[in-house]
């Protein structure tokens, strides 16, 4: 798992996924681990990762796909931390 | 026909399925296509990309004409496009043609063939129109040479579309393999590439995007078409290194037209042979209609009589484009003046959306709009103004999917007050 000290509590990033999961029908998450990978571990296909953007963009401000696809929780978590 | 297992040209494989590993080959496609009695759909929702280009094979042997429907099209979109979900994937009869050969397919694509195939494309307002596109001019922009044989195209679009049409004639006219990696994840995608040695790939830069990050550079593909939106250069300097070897086109295609503009990077120029025929006037690229396919109502059937050519002598796309140089001419694409979303390259008509939403008890009023997205190029949000409450996200999401493909539901729907009058004020276009 990337270790970072996120300035962005989990919690809040973990209710975004969870509003994603929750609109495609998959039960909520009880906790994020940072080397889980949105495609193959969370199941999100290009439509949910474009959700998941545009539902941390109107929350943080951060579109965490602007210079490349990130992988997994944790590089999501990062790209907020460098905020 | 008696297929020869000696005839090597015959066990090569048409199509891989790149999840399961299934395989048909050009004997059995052949076979297929020979078949007595011949049966075959005119109008046709396939449940696999397989399904799909069967079909197709099946009219553009027998040259009769064949509508396609969208695999993940609700009842409902069926109807509301002017035709029953019964008279759907119903087997005809159709007349037994001559035998056909391996040598007869190439000559079908490339010339030989009366059938025209039935596709819908996002009308500029209210639903996706039919039009009409004969083979021959889906085969405009195929290329035969005995250089293309041993090539092995990706097949990244929907068969049901004019760009999954395009690629599958071209690997047909060339007696090539294709690798289904249509809807995969960016896992099997990769794999497959690798797997079967891919040399050719045309797809959405949406496509693209989702192969990144890259694990390691494919040396084996040679070729790599973007089309069906804007690619930034970005994308493009990624995807130079993703596949070192291979040439970047950018096309310029729709689905009345078909392939139009190719460029290198991101500068069009206007193809040879095309010249007087696409147009740049007020800023905008105008098609003339000797290119266009046939537009027919939505909802009637493929019938002689029932078709109406457009009339017009030109046709405005709507795209508008800015000169990079005046002699010899080569311009960008800026920007496109519909209302069209363009959701990873599937076109969504947000009247259509809007319509359905509106059919909700509790909905007053909904506006539909895109807005730029770094996965998808745009993605579809929505404004309700809600007579309830009471009413959730997730209910009107799920109200929509019963309805509307996939790409269609809007990914983020707010609640709002009161909705803006104007549209083009807040939609995200670049």
């Amino acid at each position: 798992m990337t270790k970072i000290k996120s300035p962005i509590p989990n919690s809040q990033l973990l209710a975004i996924i969870n509003e994603v999961r929750a609109n495609k029908g998959q039960s909520p998450l009880a906790n994020l681990i940072g080397n889980e990978r949105l495609r193959e571990d969370l199941e999100f296909e290009s439509l949910d990762l474009a959700e998941l953007t545009v539902r941390i963009e109107e929350r943080f401000g951060v579109d965490v796909f602007a210079d490349g696809l990130v992988h997994t929780v944790g590089e999501v978590e990062a790209k907020l931390a460098c905020k | 026909m008696q297929v020869s297992p000696d005839n090597q040209s015959e066990r090569r494989a048409f199509l891989i399925n790149a999840l399961s590993g299934e395989c048909v080959t050009y004997g059995e496609l052949l076979a297929r296509l020979n078949a007595v009695p011949a049966t075959a759909l005119t109008l046709c929702q396939p449940a696999s990309s397989r399904d799909a280009l069967l079909q197709v094979s099946a009219a553009i042997a027998a040259g009769f004409d064949l509508v396609l429907f969208d695999r993940s099209l609700a009842a409902s979109e069926v109807l509301a496009l002017g035709f029953h979900p019964s008279q759907v994937n119903q087997p005809v009869l159709v007349g037994q043609s001559a035998t056909v050969t391996r040598e007869g397919l190439h000559k079908l694509v490339t010339g030989g063939s009366h059938a025209r195939l039935g596709l819908f494309t996002s009308g500029s307002t209210g639903l996706p129109k039919l039009v009409w596109q004969g083979v021959a001019n889906l085969a405009r922009a195929v290329r035969v040479s005995p250089r293309n044989e041993e090539a092995v195209w990706a097949l990244a679009y929907s068969p049901t579309h004019v760009a999954g049409i395009q690629v599958y004639l071209q690997a047909l006219a060339n007696g090539c393999t294709l690798v289904d990696v249509f809807g995969l994840d960016r896992v099997s995608v990769l794999a497959a590439l690798e797997r079967h040695k891919v040399t050719h790939i045309s797809a959405t830069p949406s496509f693209y995007r989702l192969l990144l990050p890259m694990d390691r550079p494919l040396a084996h593909v040679r070729s790599v078409t973007l089309g069906g939106e804007s690619a930034d250069a970005w994308l493009l300097q990624k995807l130079a290194i993703l596949f070192p070897q291979a040439r970047l086109h950018n096309v310029y295609a729709s689905t009345e037209a078909g392939t139009l503009l190719v460029a290198d990077g991101d500068v069009f120029a206007i193809s040879p042979g095309l010249e007087g025929k696409v147009v740049l006037r007020d800023g905008r690229i105008h098609v003339h209609h000797s290119l266009l396919g046939e537009f027919v109502q939505t909802g009637d059937l493929p019938q002689e009589g029932a078709k109406s050519t457009k009339s017009d002598e030109w046709y405005d796309t709507g795209d508008v484009i800015e000169v990079v140089k005046a002699e010899p001419l080569r311009f960008r694409i800026v920007a496109r003046q519909r209302d069209w979303v363009n959701v990873g390259g599937s076109k969504v008509n947000p009247h259509e959306v809007e319509a359905v939403l509106g059919e909700h008890p509790d909905v007053a009023q909904v506006r539909v709009l895109g807005r730029k997205n770094s996965v998808l190029g745009q993605i579809l949000c929505a404004e309700v103004v809600c007579r309830n409450p009471a009413v959730t996200e997730a209910e009107l999401r799920s109200f929509a999917a019963s309805r509307l493909q996939p790409h269609k539901i809007p990914r983020s729907i707010r609640f709002v007050d009161n909705i803006a009058r104007t549209r083009t004020g807040k939609v995200s276009r670049q």
